[in-house]
Parts: structure tokens; sequence; C-alpha cells
């Protein structure tokens, strides 16, 4: 250690040398406080042993100066003093001494205290530098989040929270509250909405936010119906999130042409539905285990339905909203929440209301910045026309005009399962993605009409006994093994406007002998019933824009329009 | 907060007992309560007669202790839930992993 | 000579052991440092200035202290303490006992270095 001793008396000094110099430590020598303060700026002491009474400048307001100059450096100041009353020795300390040395001087109590303050500067080095080190890491640390969030920003606001029928409130940060807020046109028109909750903050959250964005994004651009997508993201949460965290959600299907949204609630609070000129406040309750819990096959993607006039409005919000605590740490609670919808205001007004509602009660205490807030208008599918995305333009973009046939002979016909083939063709196109199970109905139906009817010519009715059941099974094997010079032949068209609206065209002929139907369909059901039994043409029919059979009935045209 | 336990029915059952904010503070000594307990105990039982508040942390806590005690054949219990405790346990469904009293 | 009488002894041995063979340096600037303040001391009496005493005497009480002089660091104290208050009339007779004690002092550490 380097040690100043700033001593006017030149036998206390010399002294003082010689006791500290024998303790194996160096010494720097001032004559008065002035040459202390230079001592200390030149020499850079680790200790200071001071007179307090000397000339030029006195030993307290030398050490007033010093621990000005060290700052946040700790210079142990000890001041050396044959003052003896309490007073003295307290303006010593209060002056920025660390402590006294009484005259005359005791060697032995005078290592003591040198060694003590060794201790202390020792472990003063070593909190600065930790100090300095977690300062170092916490900036780190905002960085990456900050980068993090730019990427997630990236990937999650692709989407149109930003469309005039949306207002919303999230925080900057709310990527590491956890609190997710989705939204993405779909290609066939309407909207899809997704509100997340992940439990826990910080990393974890956010991890599990990137693939669901991604997953809700693509997914609804490439036209799958939300609850595929439902499907798909939950399954993706329970394979990335350790058991216990898991993500709690609503989620909307917005139709503005049908006037109506389709919801699913995983475990958050009751969404508002405002309805009949803002007179009818209905609650909207969680009926699923939030999103990452269950496995795929115990997963429930059943969604409830609910009719919308134009200017209704559906309020949906985390969990932080109703649990914002005040400065006594009550929370804010769902009373309060409805208390702002009773109070009469205009529907338009209500978001504000919330927002304004929910800051009062939190006023100044440790605003955490956990709520997030959405609002949804039913409006005009042509008021959001302006601000469609066309970054996804690349994504939606799947084949639009084109046709194909596809023709199975014989040997095909035993073996062969068309059915995935021509769904994984049709799937390409976005807006029949959302029809699927529409779809697989209408070519597995006419498939099968063109198979066992046209071309094996089984009579379904033989199916409505248990025993003719196994007769049809039995025949349909015996007519299939000894089939002969036979085809299906199908045919597809798809053509669209602008991307916005299409017509798929599937024809299904096959080589059979065809049957008696009737020139036009008509949406008179027990006529069809009456004519048709056994043929499901009843399902395809409601399915289709049009059906219509040509030929010897051996070949059906079926028409598809979407939206 | 505490969280106590004990083992009744001749070794077969654990009673967990929550007093007070079943939050993320309590995520340590609920873990404590069901690991490294004997291989004997086939049911397990929950009581938060006296849990006052309940937050999605300690709904990934219970999903862990349904997951320790056999996951979809686990038989857990989740008794004396209060009004508040109940509804929160509702809107996330926990009625379909858990049997609630 | 009468050691005991003016010193720690105890003390002033240590001291003798803990300078080695710088002892008659510090006497000797101990030396140097007092002699004037004798004549100091006895003019600020005469000019009747209280602070100057008492600075003086605070000083020379912290020199022989340090050396274990504690008789003379108790007169020293003594005129600090009257001149803090104000009192001048036994300082005149107070000055006279340190010349005398610094003196045997003086000679004292003298013949333990010569």
């Amino acid at each position: 250690m380097k040690i100043l001793i700033a001593d006017d008396n030149a036998s206390d000094r010399l002294l003082l040398c010689k006791i500290i110099g024998k303790q194996g430590h160096e010494v720097v020598e001032a004559e008065n406080g002035k040459q202390a303060i230079d001592c200390y700026v030149k020499d850079t002491p680790d200790i200071i042993l001071m007179d307090v009474l000397m000339p030029e400048l006195d030993g307290k307001e030398a050490a007033k100066e010093i621990k000005r100059l060290a700052g946040e450096d700790l210079v142990p100041i000890i001041f050396l003093t044959s003052l003896v009353d309490a007073q003295s020795l307290a303006d010593c300390l209060k002056a920025g001494g660390d402590d006294f040395l009484t005259k005359p001087y005791n060697n032995i109590i005078l290592k003591a205290k040198i060694d003590a303050f060794v201790r202390m500067r020792n472990m003063h080095a070593t909190l600065q530098k930790q100090r300095d080190t977690i300062a170092e890491n916490n900036q780190h640390m905002l960085h990456e989040q900050h980068v993090a969030k730019a990427v997630f920003d990236n990937v999650a606001h692709s989407g149109c929270l930003d469309a005039p029928n949306i207002k919303y409130m999230l925080s900057p940060l709310a990527v590491f509250n956890g609190d997710v807020l989705l939204a993405a046109r779909k290609p066939s028109g309407g909207m899809h909405v997704f509100l997340g909750d992940f439990t826990g903050h910080g990393l974890p959250a956010a991890i599990g936010a990137m693939p669901m964005a991604e997953i809700f994004y693509g997914m609804t651009a490439k036209g799958f119906a939300l609850r595929d997508i439902l499907r798909e993201i939950n399954l993706k949460l329970k394979s990335i999130l350790p058991i216990g965290f898991f993500c709690c959600a609503a989620v909307v299907d917005l139709s503005f042409t049908k006037r109506s949204i389709s919801i699913w609630m995983g475990g958050v609070p009751d969404c508002y539905l405002l309805t009949n000129q803002g007179q009818t406040l209905k609650p909207l309750r969680s009926h699923h285990l939030p999103l990452g819990v269950l496995s795929g096959e115990q997963f429930d993607d059943e969604m409830t339905d609910h009719h919308m006039d134009l200017d209704d409005r559906l309020f949906m919000w985390s969990d932080g909203i109703v649990e914002a605590r005040d400065a006594n740490g009550d929370m804010y609670g769902e009373e309060r929440l409805q208390q702002v919808f009773k109070q009469g205001l205009k529907a338009e007004s209500l978001f504000n209301a919330i927002q304004d509602s929910v800051s009062e009660f939190v006023g100044q205490s440790q605003r955490d910045d956990d709520t997030t807030l959405i609002e949804m208008k039913m409006v005009d599918e042509a008021e959001l026309e302006l601000c469609f995305p066309s970054v996804q333009q690349g994504v939606i973009a799947g084949p639009s005009d084109w046709k194909m046939e596809y023709e199975l002979g014989v040997d095909s016909l035993k073996h062969f399962n068309p059915l995935p083939l021509l769904m994984h063709i049709m799937m390409e196109v976005p807006a029949l993605r959302s029809m699927g199970g529409q779809l697989f109905t209408v070519v597995s139906e006419l498939f099968s009409n063109a198979f066992e009817h046209g071309i094996l010519r089984l009579d379904s009715s033989l199916k409505s006994s248990p025993t003719g059941f196994a007769e049809y099974y039995q025949l349909r094997q015996q007519r299939l093994d000894a089939l002969t010079e036979s085809f299906i032949r199908f045919n597809m068209t798809h053509t669209s406007e602008n991307g916005r609206s299409g017509i798929f065209r599937l024809t299904v002929e096959d080589s059979g002998q065809g049957f008696d139907y009737p020139i036009k369909f008509h949406q008179d059901e027990s006529q069809v019933k009456n004519k048709f039994s056994g043929r499901g043409i009843p399902l395809i029919y409601s399915l289709c824009h049009s059906l219509e059979y040509q030929g010897s009935g051996n070949k059906v045209v079926a028409e598809i329009h979407w939206p | 907060m505490g969280v106590q336990s004990n083992i009744d029915h001749g070794g077969k059952e654990l009673v967990i007992k929550v007093d007070g904010r079943f939050d993320f503070s309590a995520h340590q000594e609920f873990r404590d309560a069901y690991e490294g307990i004997s291989n004997d105990v086939t049911h397990y039982v929950v009581d938060l007669g006296n849990t006052s508040y309940l937050d999605s942390s300690a709904l990934g806590m219970l999903l862990l202790l349904r997951d320790h005690a056999g996951g979809d054949e686990a038989n857990v219990k989740i008794i004396k839930c209060n009004d508040d405790v109940r509804k929160i346990l509702t809107i996330s469904n926990f009625e379909q992993l858990f049997t609630i009293q | 000579m009468d050691k005991a009488s003016h010193f720690d002894i105890e003390a002033l041995t240590m001291l003798e052991e803990i300078m080695e063979d710088e002892f008659p340096e510090l006497v000797k600037v101990f030396i140097a440092d007092s002699d004037p303040r004798i004549p100091a001391l006895k003019q600020a009496f005469d000019n009747k200035e209280t602070n100057t005493l008492r600075e003086l005497a605070h000083s020379f009480k912290g020199a022989s202290g340090n050396l274990s002089a504690l008789p003379l660091a108790e007169l020293c104290f003594k005129i600090e303490e009257q001149s803090r208050e104000g009192k001048l009339a036994e300082i005149e007779d107070l000055i006279h006992q340190v010349e005398q004690e610094y003196l045997a002092v003086k000679s004292n550490l003298l013949s333990m270095v010569e």
C-alpha cells in the first residue's frame, strides 16, 4: 500500500514514516493540507494519515477536497490528532474522515487500523468491479433484448394490427412480459386475431412467441382454417415449452361478409361482445385449456360463433388489465372493468375509457406495463381494402389459374387411393385451404360414387341392414377382382379474379353406365333425397355452388366458389 | 405464504396445503413438497382452503405436479377452492385435468 | 539525571527500538522543531495572542507526547486549555515551567544519543 502522511510537525512525521515503513508500506510525505492535496493527485496514495491542525490548509479542509476528487473511489483518511473532546473528533468524521488516531501514537493500534482499511479498500475494489460487471452485463442484456425485440417485431408486426377496425394497446416490450398480439388478413377475406399471454416473463415467454407468430402468419397467409392453425400452434408449444409453461389465448376468426365471429378461448379472462348499437354487453367465457398443455389428440379446437352487426365490437384483454395494481397493492378487478361499460358511454369512446380507468387506478405506482387490450369492430370488408398488406403477396401467391386432368386405369383403381394427391394439388391454392374439409367431402363422395356405383354398380341400399353391409363389401371385392377396362377421369380447373374471388370446378367421369338423373337441381330437398338416395348427393349439393350431372349420368361437374 | 405437506391414508396420499398467495414465490417449496417422496404415494391432494390468490405460474406448478404424478394417469384432487381461485381454475378449464372439489 | 520523572520510560524504550539507528535523527528533528517554540510562546503571551498560544501549545503537546515526554506534554496541554478559555493569569508561570521541563527533556535526549 502507498500511504500519504500529512503532518506539519517534522518529528511526528519522522516517527510515523518509520513506523509505517517498518510495516512494509510505501510512504509519501506532505507538510500541510495544500501539499496533501497535491500529493493525492500526483501519487494516488491508497490510505491517507492526516494531521488536523496544519498551516496553509488544515486537515479537515484538505480531507473534504480529497474526498471530492476521489469520487466513487474509496480513499480512507485517518486523522492524526491530539484533540480529545468528542465534538472535535466528530468534526473530523464529518469532514470526510474515516477514522482517527490520537497522539501519542501506539504502533500496534496504528498497524491494526491500517490493516483494517487495507481490507476495506480491497473489498470496495471488489464491489466496484462486480458492480461494473453487473452494469456491463445489464447493458448487454438490454441490448440483446432490443435486438430480440426487433427480430420479433419483424415476425409479429407483419400483420394488420393497424387495420382501421382495430384499436389496441400493447407495451413496447410486451414480448418480454409474455403478451402477444397478432392480426392477419385471410386470403379469402376476413381476419384472424390472436391475443396470447404466456406464463412467466422474460426469455421463456419470448421464445414461445416466435414460432407461434410464425405459424399464425404463415398458415393464415396460406389460407388454413383457424382451427388448423390453433392445432398447429398447440402442438408446437406443447413440444417446445417445458411442462408448466403455456400460453393463455383468445383467438378470433372475423368474417366481414357473414357478419360473424368464431372465437376460441383458453385460460383468458372473459371477453366482452358489445352488440345492438352498444346496448347489449355479452361476456364470452373461456372453455378451453391454454395452448401448449394438451397433446394433439386431446386438444379441443371447438370454436363458438357469434353474430355481429356493423359497428358491433369485441373487446379482449390479457389478465394484466384485471390484475393491474394500485399503490396499495389492490387489483383493478373485473368489476371496475364492467363499470366502465355501464357508464352509458358511446361505443367508440369505450376503448379510451378503459385505458383511462386503468391508468387512473394504477396511478403513479410501479406501472408494470403488462396490460394488453384490443378492440375489434365489425365493418364492411371494403373499408379494409386499402390496408391489405402488400408484403404478403409473396407468401400468399399460389397457383390461381390452372387446370389438370388425371385418369386412373383399372390397375390403379384396384390398388391406389387418389384422394391425397388430389387434395394436395387443391391445397396449393391459398383460398381453397380454408375449405379443405368441405373440398375433401366433395371429392371423396364423388369419387366413391363414380367407383362404387358407376363402375362396380353396387347398390348402396344394401348397406342399410347389418347382413347387407357385409354382403356389400363381399360383392365389392368380387367385382373389383373381376374388373377390366375401366377408368375414372378427374378434371380440375381453377380460375381467380385478382386473387379476391375464384371458382374451382371439378369434373368426375367414369366408364360406367351412368344413372337416371334430373336435368336441373333445386334446393328442394325432398326431391333431391328421393331421387338420389344412397349417393350422398344432398350433402355434396349443400357444399357446392352448383352440381350438374351430364351424359348418361357418368359425368358430374361440381363448382365451388370463394370467398 | 407457506406450503405444508403430509402423507395420509397409510402412506398412499400426499396432501399439499398452500397458504396465502400461490404464485411464483411458492415455486421451490411446492416442488419440494412432492419431489423425492415415497413411491407408495398414488393419490395427490392440493388443499387450497387457505389460498387467497392463484396466478398463472401456480397453474404451471399444478401441471408440473400432475406430470410428476403420472401425467394423464395422474390422480390429483384440488380441494377447498374459494370462489376467486375456482374461477381462475375454471377459465383455464383445469377441470379437464384435475378433480376439483 | 532523573529520566523517569521526565519520560514514560517504557514508551521511550519502544520508541528507540522502532527508530533504530534513526533515533538520533528523530531527537535532532524534535529539538530543531522545539527550540524556537519557547521564544514563540513567550512572544505570543506578551502580545496576548491567545489563539497563537493555543496552537503553539497544541502542536508542542503532540510532538512531546510522541517522544514520550509526558510531563512536558501535560504542561503544554494546560497552556492550551487556559488560552482556550482566555485565562492569561497562570500562563506566564506555565510557560516558565514548560521551558524548564523542555530543557530537562532536551538534555536527557541529547545524553541518549551522544
